[in-house]
């Protein structure tokens, strides 16, 4: 379906704030969402992406190229997804999941999630609460509770970062 | 802008706990209780499961062990990695677990080198899941002990000396009150016994619990007041010791040497300070008090605390004070907080 001859054919995307982007239609449809809009002929003029903001589908976009321009070599696209990822703060890859998911990106979604996991697995409790914007709603005996159940998990947790 | 949040869809947040070790699983258990509800779900558990064999598999080193050995969902018990020797050393109480009629523990047998689990309904039958192998016992063996009444509840499994203990609640349809047994596991007979309590008049507003004071394992027990129980309070405490059986009947018994001078005080912590003498705090006193208890001579000593920084509630005050001019006890201390 990609133009395998000639002049490559190029989408135009707009985020939700109005930015274009423009990006060959061969690394779009790494999306399966924007594939979906080629296959079925609307794709014409301009995609609207209103769940992703510019900042994080220009992200997006430096990605699908990257990885695109990658051979089939899933060695070499693994070390690019981690490379990619390896500077991304929380909230960045908070919001490249989100758009991920929206644009059906299996493999991004993949490499994003285990990448928040990583940056999550020595995190305390009150942390992963305040990053997810998560409302305790155990009473004071309860926490304390599921606390001494897995006491032994609080070891080693390190010192709260977003503060 | 900083102190922005993103709303993330429980879905999402279900992909990424999924790539999580299940040591900070455990923990984000605490983040909430829908957090709590999906981690303990039995299909995520399989999920996770099913996760972390491909990640496995992808990953080259086979020694990253810090995933602990089993995980128990509502009706099923998954096993995930064979604990490493390490592993066990450094947290020899493990994950022994009580859950949906089941109880569990774990050991390892010399004999064939491999860890094992004992699951058991507390009432009749048990069976035996060998890591290695990763299969059950064939069948659901017969316990061979009589326990009265149905369970009531039963306490996570305690290792001691290779064996684990349960404290079991049963209570019988004609009878108002509860009775409470000490359920041992022999791991070398693979068999079960049940030891009475050491002492007869205790009421449901009782509860037993084992707890350990330095090598040794101890039984503790504690009475409420209007069903209030309070976590640490002791109102007794013994050493608990299994003498093997003499002649051939098998059956062996268990010793309770008592270890506090008073019944009737609350307890807030005990320690062992050395082989002949505990150590105990008194918290429930508007006053906090400490006495040395000597074992041998029963005889009992306050001591005198200058309150520091951390009074009134410095559980490491009496700890610090003993264990720091002890250097033997000091050393093993400082080893064990290191390797967990």
């Amino acid at each position: 379906m990609a133009a395998e001859t000639g002049t490559p054919t190029t989408l135009t995307l707009k985020s939700n704030d109005d930015e274009l982007f423009s990006v060959a239609e061969s690394a779009a449809i790494l999306s399966v969402t924007i594939r979906n809009m080629v296959e079925d002929g609307c794709a014409g003029g301009v995609i609207p992406l209103d769940n992703v903001d510019g900042k994080t589908l220009a992200s997006v976009i430096t990605y699908m190229n990257g990885i695109s321009a990658i051979p089939a070599d899933e060695e070499k696209k693994k070390s690019y997804r981690d490379k990619f990822l390896s500077d991304k703060d929380f909230e960045t890859l908070a919001d490249m999941v989100l758009a991920a998911n929206y644009l059906n990106m299996s493999c991004l979604m993949d490499a994003v999630s285990a990448k928040i996991a990583q940056v999550m697995e020595k995190k305390s409790v009150g942390w992963v609460r305040r990053k997810f914007g998560i409302e305790n709603d155990y009473t004071p005996e309860e926490e304390a509770a599921v606390k001494e159940e897995h006491k032994w998990t609080f070891e080693g947790v390190e010192t709260d970062d977003d503060n | 802008m900083k102190k922005r949040q993103t709303y993330v869809p429980s879905e999402i947040i279900e992909n990424i706990l999924l790539r999580l070790p299940v040591k900070s699983l455990m923990r984000f258990k605490c983040v909430s209780k829908s957090w709590e509800a999906t981690i303990s779900d039995p299909e995520f558990i399989a999920n996770h499961l099913r996760q972390a064999k491909e990640t496995k598999k992808k990953k080259s080193s086979s020694d990253d062990d810090k995933d602990l050995l089993l995980w128990v969902g509502k009706r099923s018990l998954f096993i995930i990695f064979p604990p490493s020797d390490s592993y066990l050393r450094e947290r020899p109480l493990t994950v022994l677990c009580y859950c949906d009629g089941f109880v569990l523990g774990l050991y390892y047998d010399p004999l064939i080198k491999d860890y094992k689990i004992v699951a058991t309904d507390m009432k009749s039958r048990y069976s035996i899941y060998t890591m290695g192998k990763k299969s059950w016992s064939h069948e659901m063996k017969e316990m061979e002990i009589d326990i009265p009444g149905t369970m009531v509840c039963c306490d996570k499994g305690s290792p001691f000396e290779g064996d684990t203990y349960w404290v079991l609640r049963t209570r019988t349809r004609t009878c108002q009150m509860d009775e409470n047994f000490l359920v041992c596991f022999d791991s070398k007979q693979e068999k079960f016994e049940k030891f009475p309590m050491p002492i007869r008049e205790y009421d449901n507003q009782c509860r037993f619990f084992l707890t350990y004071l330095g090598d040794h394992m101890c039984l503790a027990y504690h009475k409420a007041e209007n069903n209030n129980f309070v976590d640490r309070r002791i109102n007794q405490l013994w050493f608990v010791k299994r003498a093997p059986g003499g002649g051939g009947g098998g059956g062996s018994s268990v010793e309770f040497k008592e270890a506090m001078p008073f019944s009737s005080s609350y307890i807030e912590s005990v320690y062992l300070t050395n082989e002949n003498e505990i150590a105990l705090e008194d918290g429930w006193r508007k006053s906090y008090t400490a006495y040395k208890y000597n074992l041998v001579t029963k005889t009992c000593a306050e001591i005198k605390v200058t309150p520091n920084t951390g009074y009134p509630h410095s559980p490491l005050y009496l700890e610090n004070m003993f264990f720091s001019s002890s250097p033997n006890k000091t050393r093993k201390d400082t080893e064990e907080s290191t390797a967990s």
